[in-house]
């Protein structure tokens, strides 16, 4: 076994220390390691009487592939774990940002708990941590609320969809898998859609395909936390039907449509020609 | 009727004009390319402090690699380079309204070029080179006769992208990846030169009897010099050239080696360039030789539905069983009974995307 000689560690960073009630503040969760690591999980624990998670950034997050994306129960805890292909090192590497509200006056201890980092050495070789916490001191608020606002008009990163096949999954049936990353405000959910003549729905990955036959496109829609859009198109494997396509759905959309016009205007035709 | 007939036909006519625009105007055009700024990045040993701005750094010193406080979306104000080369963004203005990092301005006056990242190197002749961005298969390409490829991936955001380039040789066996963190800067062009990617390796049996030859071969760089490693207590090295198709073939004498197991790796040099180890595989010195078929030197560990890929697809099939008590022989890669992050580790140090 490869052991390794440097601890990482791993860090909360935030730029406001000291808060008023009301305010909001970023508490971003950073790695320090010299080593390549590759799969990392743990915990943020924080008193839910003083702070509120109002966000969860993982924007430019390190991590390629949430295993468990980063959510808040209802114990003021965010677990998550996740893994970098490749491995990821350096100095300040962030995995995710929490944005608090503070809710009441004191001392709030933000602590890290049960972390776990592998090497990227083809063993899951496990890294020694050291953590380092943090604390914030919220006091009275005032007039003039902090918040922690993010700007973010770039859709997410393009990405492409796959479809897969496995027995110990959905019984054997085809299952679509898709992920990607918005490096500003992070994704939100995604959305899929199978054929032009169904609607958007949310998903997530891997999503059981309703048409097992495989013979329509597949429109993924990944939506990142202020609303800006990707789309990836995944054409059908097997050929698609000659009317699932988009111009031919919008000529017969049209088609029904003049029909109708057709048949609303046919009596007030008649009757301009009668008079004529 | 005949003025019904026509107004009937003319309107399905406007109707479908309009439907066909509709369908036009979803195509997606790629802008011209108008590039003001150029970041070169050599794929050398790092070293901060240099003034060269190399893999894994933003900037080196007074280098900044053409960025500005504007360019990183702050309106104004002087960018500097941190100690640990990273851009310090501390003495930057924030745009108008708001606090938190600022956006681009995008005003009719102002054209924001393309975002481009461009790969250069060396693999090896006619092979195919993958390009992953952040663990997805971006691009891949094929190297020239001389080994050197040039890939360009297009319309990156601000952010900090992990890039992996893998060569394949002849014999579909792939190389350890070369992997890099860089932070992309908008608007720039930034160029990753002087990859020059790790040589396959595949020994012809799993087991040798002690005495006999073992055959170490891969594919490199073509007319280079390949330093093969054998080692157990004692790490043997011995240098095979590579032909003109860049193939390397070593017969070693398993005498020297004791009974037990052993590893093998390999490195190349050509003129001044060295690069980094191939994948480390083992083999065992015993009293029998087993062969190697291609199927098993090409087998991958976390390739679990057996695409021959370590992908996405395999990943979420893991992800499904994380936790979950008896989950298949196949997905729990460590065998310890159950899908937990070792397997997920093991999973993404064979990933090919």
């Amino acid at each position: 076994m490869v052991t390794s000689a440097m601890a990482a560690e791993i860090r909360l960073d935030t730029n406001n220390a000291q808060i008023g009630v009301g305010d909001e503040v970023a508490v971003d969760v950073m790695v320090n390691e010299l080593e390549s690591i590759n799969a990392i999980e743990g915990s943020v624990v924080f008193p839910k009487d003083l702070l509120e998670v109002i966000e969860i950034r993982d924007g430019n997050s390190v991590i390629n592939f949430w295993i468990t994306a980063p959510e808040v129960n209802d114990q003021g805890t965010i677990t998550f774990s996740g893994i970098t292909p490749g491995g990821f090192s350096g100095v300040s590497s962030r995995l995710f940002s929490i944005v608090f509200l503070a809710k009441q006056e004191g001392l709030a201890k933000i602590a890290l708990q049960d972390f776990n980092a592998l090497a990227n050495d083809g063993q899951g070789t496990q890294i020694p941590i050291t953590v380092r916490d943090v604390n914030i001191t919220i006091k009275p608020g005032d007039s003039s609320v902090h918040k922690e606002d993010i700007k973010d008009t770039e859709p997410p990163e393009y990405f492409y969809a796959y479809i897969g096949q496995d027995e110990s999954l959905f019984e054997g049936q085809y299952f679509l898998t898709f992920s990607t990353q918005d490096k500003n405000s992070g994704i939100s959910h995604y959305e899929v859609r199978e054929g032009v003549w169904r609607f958007f729905a949310p998903a997530e990955s891997p999503y059981l395909l309703k048409y097992q036959s495989l013979d329509r496109d597949i429109f993924i829609k990944a939506i990142d936390n202020k609303g800006n859009e990707q789309l990836s198109i995944l054409k059908a494997t097997n050929g698609s039907m000659w009317y699932d396509n988009s111009v031919i759905r919008n000529l017969i959309l049209l088609l029904v449509i003049a029909l109708g016009l057709f048949w609303a205007l046919w009596k007030p035709l008649r009757k301009i020609r009668f008079i004529k | 009727m005949n003025h019904q007939l026509k107004l009937f036909l003319l309107l399905i006519y406007l109707l479908t004009l309009l439907g066909l625009h509709s369908a036009l105007a979803t195509t997606v055009f790629a802008p011209d390319t108008d590039v003001t700024f150029m970041v070169e990045i050599t794929a050398h040993v790092a070293g901060c402090g240099d003034e060269i701005i190399q893999v894994g750094e933003q900037c080196d010193g007074s280098t900044l690699g053409g960025a500005s406080c504007s360019s990183l979306g702050f309106s104004g104000g002087t960018l500097s380079c941190s100690g640990a080369c990273t851009f310090d963004t501390s003495a930057c203005t924030a745009g108008g309204g708001g606090g938190g990092g600022g956006s681009r301005r995008r005003g009719t006056d102002v054209t924001i070029p393309d975002t481009n990242v461009v790969f250069t190197g060396r693999a090896y002749p006619l092979s195919k080179v993958t390009i992953l961005k952040d663990g997805q298969i971006i691009v891949t390409t094929i190297a020239g006769p001389d080994s050197n490829f040039t890939a360009t991936i297009s319309n990156l955001s601000r952010g900090d992208y992990s890039f992996a380039v893998y060569g394949e040789d002849k014999n579909g066996v792939r190389s350890r990846p070369f992997t890099f963190s860089i932070f992309i800067t908008p608007g720039v062009i930034t160029k990753i030169g002087g990859i020059f990617i790790a040589p396959t390796i595949a020994v012809d049996k799993s087991e040798v009897r002690r005495g006999d030859t073992i055959s170490i071969f891969g594919q490199s760089a073509p007319n280079a010099e390949v330093t093969v490693s054998v080692h157990s207590d004692q790490e043997f090295f011995v240098p095979t050239p590579t032909d003109t198709d860049g193939v390397y073939l070593l017969n070693f004498d398993s005498t020297v080696l004791n009974m037990g197991n052993h590893l093998t790796r390999s490195k190349t040099t050509l003129s001044a360039d060295i690069s980094p180890f191939s994948d480390t595989i083992g083999f065992l010195v015993g009293s029998k030789n087993v062969l190697l078929d291609l199927q098993e030197r090409l087998f991958l560990r976390g390739d679990i539905d057996m695409s021959g890929q370590v992908n996405l697809v395999d990943f979420s099939i893991a992800a499904f069983w994380y936790g979950k008590p008896s989950p298949p022989s196949n997905i729990d890669l460590n065998g310890d009974g159950k899908v937990g992050l070792i397997d997920f580790s093991i999973m993404a140090f064979y990933w090919t995307g």
